[in-house]
């Protein structure tokens, strides 16, 4: 009976979370967009689009940390690392989420190489979700993804997660649902970038999304993104002084609630 | 088939033949009077949503005027350059920096230097800016008659041609009583004069009879012949003395939640320039809507970098029909102090103008700095009723205004840096009510503007004057957030998208609970060389509405309802003189898993030259209910802006023309029809119809001297 009731619980969250998606965009720069993120190439992009870490010259290690709709057992935080191998990206991200009661856990690894002008990356994840009384249940989640510079002032990208439909529980078909997601970042100008992107999560209509992205002249970056269902505006900052990269991110919707996300990325520039 | 076939290739043919972009000519000559049609055109083109009149009006008025008497493009600062709508922030800024920078523009020619000046904007500027420094002091307090003078009478009748129940011979009720009817005839009359010169003076009055109202002189009634009549003189620019006025004005001031404008624009289709701050001011109240802010006596002194509006006013209000009987000589209960102005039946006349209004207030505003790049403001009213003003409780009004008084306070504070301008403005009332409104507009880039904008008005906040941005009329009760984008990527080409994200954190009429909304818009514009002219507008709202239930039960329930809407525009000039346009509107109305759909679509032929103007339409429409309604722009006679609304199953058709007989007479007429196919009646109440068919005719006779 217990294993029905927190099953049902985890149903809920999962509809609360729009099915465990939401840990699929990370950092404060991609909340500020409205996690129209694919496109984008940072060390987010470990958790965004795998793809998008091919190209970053030095090694990055950056952590962050998410609060959502004011319940501390929806926080989550995350870590990722990524730094150029020869003619390869390579990336780790490490995610955490929730409490003793209900945690999911997340390790990553991602390798990227570049064809063409395209950039393509894959990465394995080992994902565990622990309820108490519950016990735990973990698998492999694979997932591809690609980015194509095709002018200079417009980018393609797309992104598929969960492959191998990973099977969430032994007995019943519940499957981590596997999430498509592509986009375009249009660049009008130069400190000025419109991101579009369309997702779909298996188990939930279409989203769409937008996102702009506005460079200060070398202050800071000023974002804002909007999701189309459910209805919520975001909002980012982002600052680079140094060798650091701070962002912050804010969700602003009455229903759920509201999303915080705060960020902090150091880059070890070689030689130093 | 082939013949029609044929004629319809010949068609095609003949106007991709003439579709050449054409050469302009810069400085060509405009005829000495106003091209209404193009200022038309121009607003059309700019606001081409549905919109209210009193306000678009307002708008023309003011193009009107700027063409008439253009700005100085050498002496206008930052405000005065905001009037001139087609310039975004950037361009505006580039003005005043390539003046800085090189001093006097010599002519249009040299406009092309300036950053952002393209041959088409510049072209849409022409007529609303000069290069000279044509400036006569003004003196004297008395108007000066002259040929710089604007001066013109304007008469309109108008007139629903099929019977209205109203004015049919009453029926005699139950009791013995005899119904209720329209105490005047059918027929709209409207009168309006006006002596002006644009920085100097303006004397004018205004007239109206609306159908069904009478004609009676009693003063101590406060009736005056018409049942609505408007009257104003005005002086400008005498020295410290910026503006006075006697009579009815209207006064704009920050952004809107004390003092607002006429017409808000807001969610239209632009994004991003109408949310800008009007100039604050006196202006004086020309229009027939029947909610005149104030009557009595404004004046502006201006000093250095300070600024001082103030006024004091004294009117009377109507109260909407429903009046009960007061509950004992102190107390007066009433309606809706925002009436229709309408005084037909004996209902509708016992509320008329039992409620003495008086209010007084000031705004005072300092412009530091040389650049006018900060602007900072604070502002105050006082009202006062001879009565108390009690609204009929219902479930949504609790936080309505109750008693016999009311202070409104706040401040505002505008800063420009680079080509952003952040604006905001805070008010509060002795109810305990607050407002908050702050945001910021401007260029991102030279193609791209981006304009942001938060509010948060509590329920308790209410203004009587006020008219700032939002989602419903009446800044109250609402908490939202505005974005919006436009980019214009090619010349001619415009992409303009907007979102809104809103929610009423108390009870609304028809929203039995705090609820959430959207509202999305996403417009795309092609003009090609003033010969085609493409618009596609697709629009998605939602909002919480009441399902229909139990009739007295204490709360409904409200659920989300979505309405989706497209629209098609397209112009075409089949030769200099002659347009065709198409217009086409779906809308489609969810609530609940059941919906309505809307369909429209429009024919126009229009032919002008300069004496002559002829538009003809043709258009049918088919809607499942009010819900899925359409709303489509008709051309009409001069100052009248109509969008009307079209709903059930039925045919529209209308011919208006115009002739500009001489410099000094010019005649408009409209006949319009609407035949309805699957409908015995039309309208409800007093203005039912019996019959499928509505006949509108509209006259009106302009004089210039």
């Amino acid at each position: 009976m217990q294993r029905y009731f927190l099953l049902l619980l985890i149903s809920l969250f999962s509809h609360l979370l729009y099915s465990q998606s939401a840990d699929l965009h990370l950092g404060a720069r991609s909340l500020g967009l409205a996690n129209s993120s694919v496109t984008l190439s940072d060390e987010w992009s470990i958790i965004n689009n795998v793809a998008g870490i091919h190209g970053i010259a030095d090694p990055v290690i950056g952590i962050g940390s998410k609060y959502r709709y004011n319940l501390p057992e929806l926080s989550g935080t995350y870590l990722a690392a990524v730094l150029p191998w020869k003619e390869f990206g390579l990336g780790i991200h490490i995610y955490r989420l929730g409490d003793a009661l209900y945690s999911e856990h997340k390790i990553g690894l991602g390798m990227t190489h570049q064809v063409g002008f395209v950039k393509l990356g894959a990465k394995v994840n080992y994902y565990q979700i622990r309820a108490e009384g519950f016990g735990q249940q973990s698998n492999l989640i694979f997932e591809f993804g690609g980015i194509a510079e095709m002018l200079p002032w417009l980018t393609f990208a797309a992104h598929i997660y969960n492959l191998n439909q990973a099977r969430l529980l032994d007995y019943a078909d519940e499957r981590v649902p596997v999430v498509m997601k592509s986009g375009i970042a249009l660049k009008p100008e130069e400190n000025l970038s419109v991101l579009l992107e369309v997702f779909k999560d298996l188990n939930h209509p279409v989203q769409y999304r937008a996102g702009i992205e506005y460079g200060v002249s070398g202050l800071c970056s000023l974002r804002t993104g909007m999701q189309h269902y459910p209805r919520m505006p975001f909002f980012g900052i982002g600052l680079r002084p140094g060798i650091f990269s701070i962002d912050y991110g804010f969700g602003a919707g009455w229903v759920p609630g509201q999303i915080h996300e705060f960020s902090i990325s150091c880059t070890f520039i070689k030689g130093q | 088939m082939s013949k029609v076939k044929a004629i319809f290739c010949a068609f095609f043919l003949g106007v991709l033949m003439v579709c050449l972009p054409p050469t302009p000519l810069y400085g060509q000559a405009w005829m000495a009077d106003a091209p209404d049609n193009d200022i038309e055109q121009l607003l059309n083109n700019f606001f081409p949503g549905p919109v209210d009149e009193e306000g678009m009006e307002d708008l023309y008025e003011s193009l009107l005027l700027l063409y008439q008497q253009p700005i100085d493009i050498n002496s206008a600062g930052y405000e005065e350059l905001r009037q001139l709508f087609m310039l975004s922030e950037r361009q505006i800024s580039n003005v005043l920096r390539y003046r800085r920078a090189y001093g006097k523009i010599y002519s249009i020619y040299e406009l092309q230097y300036i950053d952002g000046f393209e041959r088409p904007l510049i072209e849409a500027l022409a007529d609303f800016i000069r290069f000279d420094q044509r400036t006569e002091k003004p003196s004297g307090i008395l108007p000066q008659f002259d040929h710089s003078a604007r001066h013109q009478w304007l008469m309109r009748y108008g007139r629903i041609l099929e019977r209205r129940r109203g004015f049919t011979a009453p029926d005699t009720l139950a009791d013995g009583r005899l119904s209720s009817r329209y105490a005047g005839d059918p027929g709209h009359y409207f009168m309006r004069h006006r002596v002006q010169k644009r920085g100097d003076y303006s004397l004018g009055f205004t007239l109206e009879n609306d159908p069904g109202e009478s004609l009676r002189w009693n003063p101590s009634q406060h009736w005056y012949g018409p049942d609505f009549v408007s009257a104003h003189y005005s002086i400008e620019n005498r020295g410290a003395l910026k503006n006075l006025i006697i009579g009815d004005f209207n006064f704009q001031s920050g952004h809107g939640l004390i003092f607002g404008p006429l017409f808000r624009m807001g969610k239209g289709d632009e994004p991003v320039r109408t949310l800008r701050p009007a100039p604050s001011g006196f202006k004086p109240y020309t229009s027939v809507y029947e909610y005149v802010p104030f009557r009595g006596i404004s004046a502006s002194l201006s000093q250095g970098i300070w600024t001082l509006h103030t006024f004091y006013s004294s009117i009377r209000r109507s109260s909407s029909p429903m009046v009960e009987e007061a509950t004992d000589s102190e107390g007066f209960l009433t309606g809706n102090l925002r009436s229709s102005g309408l005084h037909r039946t004996p209902g509708e006349l016992a509320g008329r103008k039992n409620l003495k209004e008086e209010s007084a207030g000031f705004s005072l505003a300092m412009m530091p700095g040389s650049q006018g790049n900060l602007q900072m403001g604070i502002q105050a009213v006082g009202t006062k009723f001879d009565k108390e003003v009690v609204p009929i409780r219902r479930r949504y009004n609790q936080f309505a205004f109750q008693g016999q008084e009311q202070i409104n306070y706040g401040f505002y504070l505008n800063y420009r840096v680079g080509d952003l301008l952040c604006f905001s403005e805070w008010a509060a009332n002795t109810r305990g009510g607050t407002a908050l409104l702050i945001g910021m507009l401007g260029n991102l880039g030279r193609s791209i503007e981006a304009s942001l904008l938060y509010r948060n008005y509590s329920p308790l906040y209410n203004s009587f004057y006020g008219n700032a941005f939002g989602e419903s009329a009446g800044n109250s009760n609402e908490e939202g957030i505005f974005m919006g984008i436009k980019y214009m990527p090619l010349r001619g080409l415009t992409l303009k998208a907007w979102s809104d994200y809103f929610r009423f954190p108390w009870l609304r009429y028809r929203i039995d609970a705090p609820s959430y909304g959207h509202d999305a818009s996403f417009v795309m514009h092609y003009d090609w060389g003033e010969r085609l002219r493409i618009r596609l507008q697709y629009r998605n709202r939602e909002r919480w509405r009441n399902i229909p239930g139990v009739f007295d039960a204490p709360l409904h329930t409200p659920l989300p309802a979505n309405a989706t809407s497209a629209r098609s525009d397209i112009s075409l000039a089949a030769t200099e003189n002659l347009w065709l346009h198409t217009r086409f509107r779906w809308s489609r109305f969810e609530q609940n898993a059941t919906y309505s759909r809307g369909f429209l679509l429009a024919q126009d032929v229009e032919y002008a030259n300069k004496q002559w103007m002829i538009a003809a339409r043709m258009a049918i429409f088919d809607t499942d209910d009010f819900d899925s309604r359409q709303f489509v722009y008709e051309r009409d006679v001069l100052y009248f802006f109509a969008v009307p609304a079209f709903h059930r199953r039925g045919v529209r058709y209308y011919i208006t023309t115009r002739l500009h007989a001489n410099s000094t007479y010019s005649f408009w007429l409209k006949w319009a029809q609407t035949r309805f196919t699957d409908q015995k009646f039309i309208g409800s109440g007093l203005d039912r119809i019996e019959g499928n068919t509505r006949t509108d005719v509209r006259l009106m006779c302009r004089i210039k001297i």
